[in-house]
């Protein structure tokens, strides 16, 4: 009975924990001489964007957590600049997500080129 | 309109498949998620499934880059429509003609798969920036290292430690709480194996596509080290060459045939070209090592396999407002619409210019 109880009490916390938003997610701009940024990428594997490379200069954009990001201007020799804030951005559009399903009785949307003709005629 | 949410990628798929019976067919992809979530791709084309050459399309693998799919469905809508193939199609200034939609159509055969992974959408979509699928069975309890980055989990160079040179900076991880944890063996994941399966399913599997954001670019093979057409024992499966790949500008550069070169060239200049004329958006060209050294990828992997992969990365952030996410489907669709033209152009018709951006179907009627 209580081992029952005590299983049902850890699935209850971990679904909790599984469902919660996680840690705050900062797009961050780090610059650097390959080296450095390549030093930075094994310390923090993550996938890099909008990679551009100007002289011996290489920046890539990386989502970093807000812990991350806040350590790194000291370490590795890269300069590290917040774009946005990709939680506070990613909250935001839930609100253009729906909460229903409107095509359970059927229908799709309606494709955009077809509709971008029919606008013009 | 407005972003899908899960539920309705999954029927509105059904629903286009049931609408273009004769034309399409839904396929229901052999294995559930860890949510216990049915997937499903459509195939569509003219005659029988796998008789012509197919150019195929994913979307979804990473859960916050949410307008994948909404450009993968209006991919699949605008083609299955009967009055695209006489009409033609047309996104801001880009206007493809009713023939060039309808010879595309009897050229090739399509398989779009537009949510790989949807327990990371509904996760991503309940407000959270997640990658990674949400399998939990590799995270001992703790929240943040519950996940594998699908496109980290593809059989191709998977042990980054083994095939790649030492501190390499390989955007892979084998840390369980990094976003590009790669998981505990090639195809470990149920979503990844969703799209082997399609590969072995479609044989004929000529083009791939993998549909990611946000950085307003086309991505080719290779991603894991500079390319070349002259040594072809410098290959991706040579064990011997172990160790030496992921360095720039060294011994080592991956071979690549010459004419999949020129291909692979011609195909992401035929997609920026077409998307540009839409509205001017400008993307790049990279290799996915320009990008960023990476292993484990779904276009390389497709590449292996001897399907021209691509990967685009639509957009300048992941989620735009819903306004601004429908101008980004028109850009990419017909981004894709001109690279599948220029796929289905027999060679001796190709020229420097490309056939597919002929000057007379760019402008609006």
């Amino acid at each position: 009975m209580l081992r029952d109880a005590r299983r049902w009490l850890l699935n209850r916390i971990h679904r909790t924990l599984r469902s919660l938003p996680g840690e705050k997610i900062l797009l961050v701009r780090v610059t650097g001489s390959d080296d450095a940024v390549r030093a930075f990428l094994v310390a923090h594997p993550v996938e890099p964007q909008n990679t551009k490379r100007e002289g011996r200069q290489l920046s890539i954009d990386v989502l970093l957590t807000a812990k991350v990001s806040a350590s790194l201007s000291s370490r590795f020799g890269v300069q590290a600049t917040q774009l946005f804030d990709v939680s506070a951005l990613i909250r935001e559009r839930t609100k253009e997500v729906s909460s229903i399903n409107r095509y359970a009785k059927g229908g799709f949307p309606p494709g955009l080129g077809v509709q971008a003709r029919r606008e013009t005629q | 309109m407005s972003y899908l949410n899960v539920d309705e990628v999954e029927t509105v798929l059904g629903n286009l498949a049931a609408q273009y019976l004769n034309e399409s067919r839904l396929i229901r992809l052999p294995e559930s998620t860890c949510e216990g979530r049915v997937c499903h791709a459509v195939w569509f084309g003219q005659g029988q499934p796998g008789t012509k050459d197919v150019f195929m399309i994913i979307g979804g693998v990473h859960g916050l880059e949410w307008g994948s799919c909404e450009i993968a469905l209006n991919f699949i809508t605008d083609l299955l429509d009967p009055s695209a193939s006489t009409n033609g199609l047309q996104y801001g200034q880009k206007l493809f003609s009713g023939p060039d939609i309808a010879n595309l159509r009897s050229a090739v055969e399509f398989v779009v798969f537009p949510l790989v992974n949807p327990d990371g959408r509904k996760h991503s979509q309940g407000g959270s920036a997640w990658r990674k699928n949400r399998n939990d069975t590799y995270s001992k309890g703790f929240p943040n290292r519950i996940g594998v980055d699908i496109n980290r989990n593809f059989d191709f160079l998977f042990d980054f430690d083994t095939t790649l040179v030492p501190q390499s900076g390989v955007s892979a991880s084998d840390d369980t709480s990094e976003g590009t944890y790669h998981g505990p063996s090639p195809f470990s994941e149920p979503e990844t194996r969703n799209v082997r399966s399609l590969l072995d399913q479609f044989p004929s599997t000529r083009w791939f596509v993998d549909l990611h954001s946000c950085s307003g670019n086309v991505l080719h093979v290779w991603g894991d080290d500079q390319m070349q057409t002259v040594d072809s024992t410098m290959r991706f499966d040579v064990p011997a060459c172990n160790g030496k790949r992921g360095k720039r500008d060294d011994d080592y550069s991956e071979y690549i045939d010459p004419g999949d070169l020129k291909q692979v060239d011609l195909l992401a200049q035929a997609f920026t070209d077409n998307l540009h004329v839409v509205r001017g958006e400008t993307y790049g060209i990279q290799s996915g090592f320009d990008y960023g050294l990476s292993c484990g990828a779904s276009h390389d992997y497709a590449y292996s396999r001897g399907a021209l992969g691509f990967a685009v990365e639509w957009g300048h952030v992941f989620q735009p407002d819903w306004t601004e996410m429908q101008c980004v489907i028109k850009d990419v669709t017909a981004g894709l619409i001109g690279m599948s033209i220029a796929a289905s152009t027999p060679v001796h018709q190709q020229n420097e210019n490309g056939v597919w951006a002929d000057a007379s179907s760019t402008e609006p009627a």
